[in-house]
């Protein structure tokens, strides 16, 4: 079904657009929500994402690679709307989560953890670590979709998640140095 | 007792939370709208056979290079510098600065051969170009003082300890790790045992940073810093009994293994070093392709290789396991 929305909306066809955008729509904002780590920019980067890809999709010669094609814009787009917010200014919207789950392992404080963390990566390593944990796509389907060399993913997602490592490793030496006062 | 999730299963859950909210439907509806507004771009078919098409293309291809060469040379002549990877590219070379101390002085008769001029000239292996190492005290690298003449600078500083706001850094190519060393005799083995006690530390090293801690609280209760100028005079302190432990700047894991009088604390952080260059050169692309680079040749154990082979077969190219 998709195949024949993408080859419709390809020839102009706004309905098969509008069903292929509804469908693509949620996990986009998902995807963007978790890289840019605020939710204004991420509207602004699946907006310019879908648009970009109305635009373009005459150009897109494989309607099979709608999906990953999609990925692709959304990327470029977030890193656009990254740079434009470095640029316009320095503050960091905080995205709170809508379920809280509280239990004795002290998930709350590793969250706070892996968040610090994440912020501090490059919106690349940012990307690797989203695609690889949260889409589940493997080093090269990543590299695939960014058109990026299979080591240089691998070697984002070794990185990315050495940092997130170091990030709550930190947490737990900052515990024991209070433990131990 | 609960077992700790990795790092990997923290992410994944941690995403799998932060994903649950619902995706606005105005933002949606604001974008179908708006795309009636936009034309889509189409390619336009070439109304003849494949052959001339093909020629035609040829010769299209043929002048948009020599059209762009043209365009390139004409921008020369009115354009500031060009970024840093297109003139270490069209030079060929690559002038990598390295410090003329620590981790460059194998022995003392070698002279200066170490870690850092392996990684430059690997690192210029991988980007196609000729390595001119430089010797530069690291005090220079950073002030920029005098013409280093240096594109690239390895400082072995940590990147927490490099301005962003003057230098851009890659990401790390091996971690150095500071120890909090006691003596075995000593029978201590927490930081709790090292409460109110001397600790020695190098001044200016980041181990004497971790050391004084953050916002006034230091990671040892009530701990006094001593500030000596080498491991060395740390060492002399420490198994004279002036001090109670020492937090180590150069010794690396070969050195502490040479040690049997002495064992580590779990406490300073391991620190990563990277490659850095001066906003000021547009380091921008070149960065770029040293990150793409490094992360080559940690995949195919180079970094592991040259780590292996000048840290007495320890492998310092990824951070300390927990």
């Amino acid at each position: 079904v998709q195949h024949d929305l993408v080859l419709a909306a390809s020839r102009g066809d706004h309905e098969a657009f509008e069903a292929l955008a509804t469908g693509s729509y949620g996990r986009l904002y998902t995807i963007a929500r978790l890289i840019l780590r605020d939710t204004y920019l991420a509207e602004d980067a699946v907006q310019e994402a879908l648009t970009s890809a109305w635009r373009n999709l005459p150009a897109l010669r494989d309607p099979e690679r709608f999906d990953g094609w999609t990925y692709r814009l959304l990327v470029n787009a977030c890193a656009d709307a990254s740079r434009a917010h470095r640029r316009a200014t320095t503050d960091i919207r905080v995205v709170h989560p809508a379920t809280v789950v509280d239990d004795a392992s002290g998930w709350i404080a590793d969250r706070d953890q892996l968040d610090r963390g994440f912020r501090r990566l490059r919106p690349e390593h940012r990307v690797a670590l989203v695609f690889h944990f949260y889409l589940g796509l493997s080093a090269v389907e990543i590299a695939d979709v960014l058109g990026a060399p299979v080591g240089t993913v691998k070697s984002r997602i070794h990185y990315a998640t050495a940092m997130m490592r170091s990030a709550l490793e930190a947490d737990d030496r900052d515990a024991a140095v209070g433990g131990a006062r | 007792m609960t077992e700790r999730a990795t790092v990997e299963e923290q992410i994944a859950r941690w995403f799998i939370e932060e994903a649950a909210v619902e995706a606005p439907d105005r933002v949606l509806h604001k974008t179908v709208t708006a795309t009636h507004q936009i034309t889509q771009v189409r390619r336009r078919v070439l109304p003849f056979d494949s052959s001339r098409r093909r020629m035609t293309l040829l010769l299209a291809a043929t002048l948009l290079v020599a059209g762009a060469g043209i365009g390139a040379a004409g921008a020369l002549l009115y354009r500031a510098a060009p970024d840093l990877l297109t003139r270490v590219t069209s030079a060929g070379v690559v002038a990598v600065a390295v410090r003329p101390d620590h981790p460059q002085v194998v022995g003392t008769t070698v002279g200066l051969d170490g870690f850092d001029i392996d990684v430059a000239r690997a690192l210029g292996s991988q980007l196609g170009l000729s390595v001119d190492v430089r010797p530069v005290p690291v005090t220079d690298m950073l002030a920029q003082q005098g013409n280093t003449g240096a594109d690239l600078f390895l400082p072995s500083l940590g990147t927490a300890a490099i301005d962003p706001a003057r230098f851009a850094h890659s990401v790390p190519y091996y971690w150095w790790p500071h120890y909090l060393l006691v003596t075995v005799a000593s029978g201590r083995n927490g930081l709790a045992d090292l409460a109110g006690q001397q600790i020695c530390a190098v001044d200016g090293d980041a181990g004497k940073a971790w050391l004084d801690g953050q916002a006034g609280v230091r990671p040892i209760d009530r701990s006094t810093a001593v500030t000596l100028t080498s491991d060395a005079e740390c060492l002399a302190a420490l198994t004279s009994g002036q001090v109670a432990a020492m937090v180590t700047a150069q010794m690396g894991p070969a050195d502490l293994a040479a040690r049997p009088n002495l064992t580590s604390i779990p406490g300073p952080p391991s620190e990563p070093r990277g490659v850095i260059a001066p906003l000021a050169s547009q380091p921008g692309s070149l960065m770029a392709a040293v990150d793409a680079a490094l992360g080559s040749m940690l995949g195919d154990g180079t970094l592991t290789q040259l780590s292996q082979n000048r840290f007495g077969g320890y492998d310092l190219t990824s951070p300390p396991a927990e």
